[in-house]
This record gives C-alpha cells, sequence and structure tokens, in this order.
C-alpha cells in the first residue's frame, strides 16, 4: 500500500530549478535507496517531503492527505527526518537528545509520560546507544553521533523516516549497523527513504532505489533491474562493474566514464 | 521535573528569599529582621516600618521583577540565536526602550505622569522588534538577527546621545545619563504597579518557547521537522524580550549583563537544555539583581554607586572571559 507519494513536484531554489517534474510513491515495509550524484536533488527532495521546503508545483501527499495540510505536529509524529550531519548545538545528554523525538507528542507544557519514556528507551535499545545515555551529544565519535541521531528520528514513532546519508563518513560497521535499523524500521511496517552514496550497501538494503539525475527520476525498480553498468555510467559517469557473490550485488568502480584506465592517482 | 531540576529550584528559590530579606535589612538605616518582618505584617507609622513599606519593599520587588525578566529573556535569546554571548541588548530591545525614556526626559515629561515611563521604554522595545523583524526578514538567520540587532542598538545609542546633547538644561542631561546608569533607588509600588503587568505577559510568551528552544538546538531542519513552527517561535521570544526588557528598562534603566551571566552560570546544572534554562534563569535573574542592589547599597556613602554601572563593571569582564573561554574551544 503506498503511504507517502510525491505528484509531479517542481521545487526551485535560488531561481535554478531543482527539481521538476518529479513523482513517486513509498509503500509500508518499503526501504528505498535514494542514490545519485552530488547536486542531484537529494537533500531537496527529502527536505519537501519532510514539509521544510515548499514545492513551487505539485503535492505531496501522506495516506492521501495532504501534507502541507497537517498541522505540523501531527505532521512530525507521522514523518521523521534525519538530517545530513545533524549535531547538537548544546552538550545535553544522549538520553534527552533522543527524548526530543517525543515533542510531537507533547503539548507546549505537558510533561513526558510512560508512554514517551518507553519510545526514548525503545529507540535507544534499538540503535544500542543505551550505554552512551548519560554522555554529553557533544563528545561523541562519528559512529555514536549517527547511531544516536537516528535513535532521535526513531524516537518520535512516525512510520515514515527521510534520512540523508545517515551512513556518510562511518566505517563499515557502523555503515552496517545503521543500515539495519533503518531496514529493521521497514521491516516492522514503518517506511524509509535513504539517500546513500554506497551503490552496494543500498543494493544489499533496499528493496527499492530511486535513482535521481539532473532533478529527475533517472530510474526507480529493484536494485537488480536499476544498478547496471550503463545507467551508472549514464547517471553517475562512471564505468562501474557488477558481480554477484552469494546473491548479493558488488558494485565495483573502474574508472571515470571515457576514461577507463584511470586508475588510483589518476587524477579527474 | 527531575527530582535534580526541582532541588535547583529549591535552591534558587531560597536564595532569592534570603536576599529578599536581606534586601530590606540593607540600607541607610540598617534594619533587623524582626523589624523588618513586624513593618510588614503589622504596619504602623514608625519611621522604620514607613521605610520597609515606601521605601525597601518597592525596591526588593522591583529587584526580583527587572532580574527575572532580564534573565529569562537572556536564555530565551541564547537559546534562540544558539549562541550563548547573546542578551537582552543584543537585538536593541535595551537601547531602544532607553531611547524612548531619554525622550520622555528630554521633553521634561517624567513628572506628568507615572505611566508615561513604562509607556516610552515599552513603545521603544517594541519599535525596534518591529525593526527587526522588517531588517531580519521573516525568516531570519541567527546571524542576520544579531547584526540587525547591532545596527539597531547602535543607532538607539547615537539618538540618545543626540538627546543628551541637545537637551535644554544641564539638568535634564544629567537626569538622562543618571537614568541610563540604571538603578532601583527611589522607586515606588506604582513603578512596580505599572511594569508588572507588561512583565508577566512577557514571561508567559518567554515560558511558552521551552520546548520550542530544547529542539532547536539540534538545527533548524530538525526543530521543524520535530513541529515547531519557527516563525511562531522567534515572534513569541521577540515579542516577550521587547515586553519584559522594555518594562524593566522604563522602571529600572539599562541594567546590563545580567541576561548573559545568569543563564551562562545556571547552564551547567540543568544539563544545558536551553528550554529548561528558561525557569531556572528567572529566579538567578532575581537573585543575581538583588545581590548587587545590596551591594551598592553597602559600598555606597554619599552618593549611590549606580546598579547598572555595578553591573556593567562585573559583567564586561565576564563577557571577555565567555569569548576567550569560546575561542579556545574552537581553536
Amino acid at each position: 500500500m503506498s503511504r507517502l507519494e510525491a505528484r509531479n513536484l517542481h521545487i526551485r531554489l535560488g531561481g535554478r530549478a531543482v527539481l521538476s517534474d518529479l513523482s513517486f510513491q513509498l509503500g509500508t515495509g518499503e526501504l528505498a535507496g535514494l542514490l545519485g550524484p552530488n547536486a542531484s536533488g537529494k537533500t531537496t527532495l527529502l527536505r519537501a517531503l519532510a514539509a521544510l521546503t515548499e514545492p513551487e508545483r505539485g503535492e505531496i501527499a501522506l495516506d492521501g492527505a495532504r501534507v502541507a495540510s497537517l498541522a505540523p505536529r501531527d505532521r512530525a509524529r507521522r514523518i521523521a527526518y534525519l538530517e545530513q550531519g545533524a549535531a547538537s548545538q548544546w552538550p545535553v545528554t544522549v538520553q534527552r537528545l533522543v527524548a526530543l523525538g517525543r515533542s510531537p507528542h507533547l503539548a507546549p507544557w505537558e510533561r513526558a509520560g510512560e508512554s514517551d519514556r518507553a519510545a526514548v528507551a525503545d529507540a535507544m535499545a534499538r540503535c544500542d546507544v543505551g550505554h552512551l545515555a548519560a554522555r554529553p551529544a557533544t563528545e561523541l565519535s562519528g559512529g555514536e553521533a549517527a547511531r544516536v541521531m537516528l535513535a532521535r528520528a526513531l524516537a518520535t514513532g512516525a512510520e515514515i523516516l527521510l534520512a540523508d546519508e545517515p551512513v556518510s563518513h562511518l566505517d563499515p560497521y557502523h555503515q552496517f549497523s545503521v543500515m539495519k535499523v533503518i531496514r529493521d524500521h521497514a521491516d516492522r511496517g514503518g517506511a524509509a527513504l535513504v539517500a546513500l552514496h554506497d551503490l552496494t550497501l543500498a543494493a544489499r538494503f533496499c528493496d527499492r532505489v530511486l535513482l535521481l539525475h539532473e532533478g529527475g527520476i533517472a530510474a526507480n525498480g529493484t536494485p537488480d533491474d536499476i544498478l547496471t553498468p550503463e545507467m551508472i555510467a549514464r547517471v553517475f559517469s562512471v564505468d562501474a562493474s557488477l558481480t554477484r557473490q552469494d546473491g548479493l550485488l558488488h558494485v565495483v568502480q573502474r574508472g571515470i566514464v571515457g576514461r577507463a584506465d584511470d586508475g588510483p592517482g589518476g587524477g579527474v | 521535573m527531575t527530582s535534580r531540576t526541582g532541588a535547583l529550584y529549591g535552591f534558587l528559590a531560597l536564595a532569592v528569599t534570603g536576599l529578599a530579606i536581606l534586601s530590606f535589612m540593607t540600607g541607610p538605616s540598617a534594619l533587623s529582621a524582626g523589624s523588618v518582618w513586624s513593618a510588614l505584617v503589622a504596619p504602623d507609622a514608625s519611621p522604620s516600618s514607613i521605610i520597609v513599606r515606601e521605601i525597601r519593599l518597592p525596591r526588593t520587588l522591583l529587584a526580583i521583577l527587572v532580574g527575572a525578566s532580564l534573565g529569562l529573556s537572556g536564555a530565551a535569546l541564547q537559546g534562540l540565536l544558539r549562541n550563548p554571548l547573546a542578551e537582552p541588548g543584543i537585538i536593541g530591545a535595551s537601547s531602544s526602550a532607553a531611547f524612548g525614556t531619554a525622550l520622555v526626559f528630554y521633553f521634561g515629561l517624567a513628572g506628568s505622569s507615572l505611566a508615561v515611563l513604562p509607556a516610552a521604554g515599552m513603545t521603544g522595545a517594541m519599535l525596534a522588534v518591529g525593526l527587526l523583524f522588517a531588517l531580519a526578514g521573516r525568516d531570519a538567520t541567527p546571524l542576520s538577527l544579531i547584526l540587525a540587532g547591532v545596527a539597531i542598538s547602535s543607532f538607539a545609542s547615537a539618538l540618545t546621545a543626540l538627546a543628551i546633547n541637545l537637551a535644554s538644561s544641564a539638568y535634564a542631561a544629567l537626569e538622562i545619563t543618571f537614568w541610563l546608569l540604571g538603578s532601583l533607588a527611589d522607586r515606588t509600588m506604582a513603578h512596580a504597579a505599572i511594569a508588572a503587568p507588561a512583565m508577566a505577559a512577557g514571561w508567559v510568551l518567554l515560558l511558552s518557547c521551552g520546548r520550542g528552544l530544547s529542539s532547536l538546538s539540534l538545527g533548524e531542519d530538525t526543530a521543524k521537522s520535530l513541529g515547531v513552527s519557527l516563525a511562531s517561535l522567534r515572534a513569541r521570544i521577540v515579542l516577550g524580550v521587547a515586553l519584559a526588557v522594555g518594562a524593566s528598562v522604563s522602571v529600572s534603566g539599562a541594567i546590563g549583563f545580567v541576561g548573559l551571566i545568569v543563564p551562562h552560570l545556571l547552564r551547567p546544572a540543568v544539563g544545558h537544555d536551553p528550554g529548561r534554562l528558561l525557569g531556572v534563569s528567572m529566579l538567578g535573574g532575581a537573585a543575581l539583581m538583588l545581590a548587587a542592589d545590596i551591594v551598592v547599597r553597602l559600598l555606597s556613602s554619599g552618593i549611590e554607586i549606580r546598579l547598572g554601572v555595578v553591573t556593567a563593571l562585573i559583567g564586561a569582564p565576564f563577557f571577555l572571559a565567555l569569548l576567550l573561554q569560546m575561542r579556545r574551544r574552537s581553536g
């Protein structure tokens, strides 16, 4: 069943058309990877879906209702947004930072209740950050911070998770563990759209990938169907070879399109 | 409320109470706690009773009201601008309110009605806020807000200087200058009664921002995605600061740095959460203002040292130390 739907989305930023006539759907239980080169519009699309930027034309609907017409707190309870490189300005504890995810559930003067505490504890357990609870959020390693911010997003209890490059700058272990948590979120009946740069990681975890190219969708389908040497060459301008091992897709970049001899030190 | 926050509130409330008692006892004629008590519960026509009710009660009450307003405004602005250096002076509210009151003295209207000064102070603060919105726009970033505030603040100070410059008599110029130094001496209950409603309205607006400010510590996008309306948050804080600070300046003159120091000292005690900082900064501001006003009275013999001078003498080095500490941390 389709949950989040974008129809004929057009977005201009600073006079430049960033997204043009983009349509797609995200269904229950689905983990979709949002792939594309830098400046292809991934962040803009995620921000538009989270109602952080207003489309020039087109519509975004959640279960058939226009997202723009939802009250901010209602929307925040149903769509969680994980900003790229999110960080806390003040050294609050991890426990308190994750608990901020509950703020859409609380009226201005209301205190957190039992269900809020349970949701925070659950989100922290799923992201394996329980042992960090008392640590200042500004003194975490990159991998710890990524999991803490993910826990904050999950603590909202929102079905839809929009994550902007949640595994950038992470070591392989943390990339894998973060993606596992997001996969698990989708498998529990949620849905997630995740901007990624690692094609192999996308193929490993995503049900579907959305390839953005120059503000439009170049391809939309299962990783097996979409991730082909031809498509990768067209969208990313890299010459890639794809191999399959134990049923898993591996993408190896051999060089830049038209300059297949470019190895390490070959320059760009 | 965690038990730790509860203990902090208890401690601060105790400090405010203790300092208020000291404030009643301190002055040119020192009074015992017993005579203060009897003057408050069983007023009579004795000199000590009159001193307590007519002189020390308004002074103590205003120290609490003004201190709470400045502490709370500072905490809210620091949360909104995500900058520990922010304070009511920075958005131009203090200096514009001061200019409003300077105009009243300039035209010799201060004696005409008690309501003139507060009305002029709040009008000045409101104008500053209106101008701030016009200059910085509705979706103002912290930087553009600070820059616009500095511009407004400089302009208001220049206009105040002009008023002093053009004052018709040396007496009027002196009156403006002394007012700008900030003091709580010789105020009446009428001053407190006129300022209190505007301050209370400002407090309610500012205290309603706690959760939004906590969310804002994760950045504007994340805060919005958590359901915070940034436009409403900014409007409530700027209006709340204008009411609270405008009313404060109009009864006490310009008293700086309380809004800077208090939130900074209390921040670690509330786990650095900008939302939880609001309430405790009110009590902390009241305590600091009471303490400073007691010190002023203890130091003074003959010419009273102005309260604003004392807070600036303590506050400016504090500001510098804070700046150096931040630079060391980022360098």
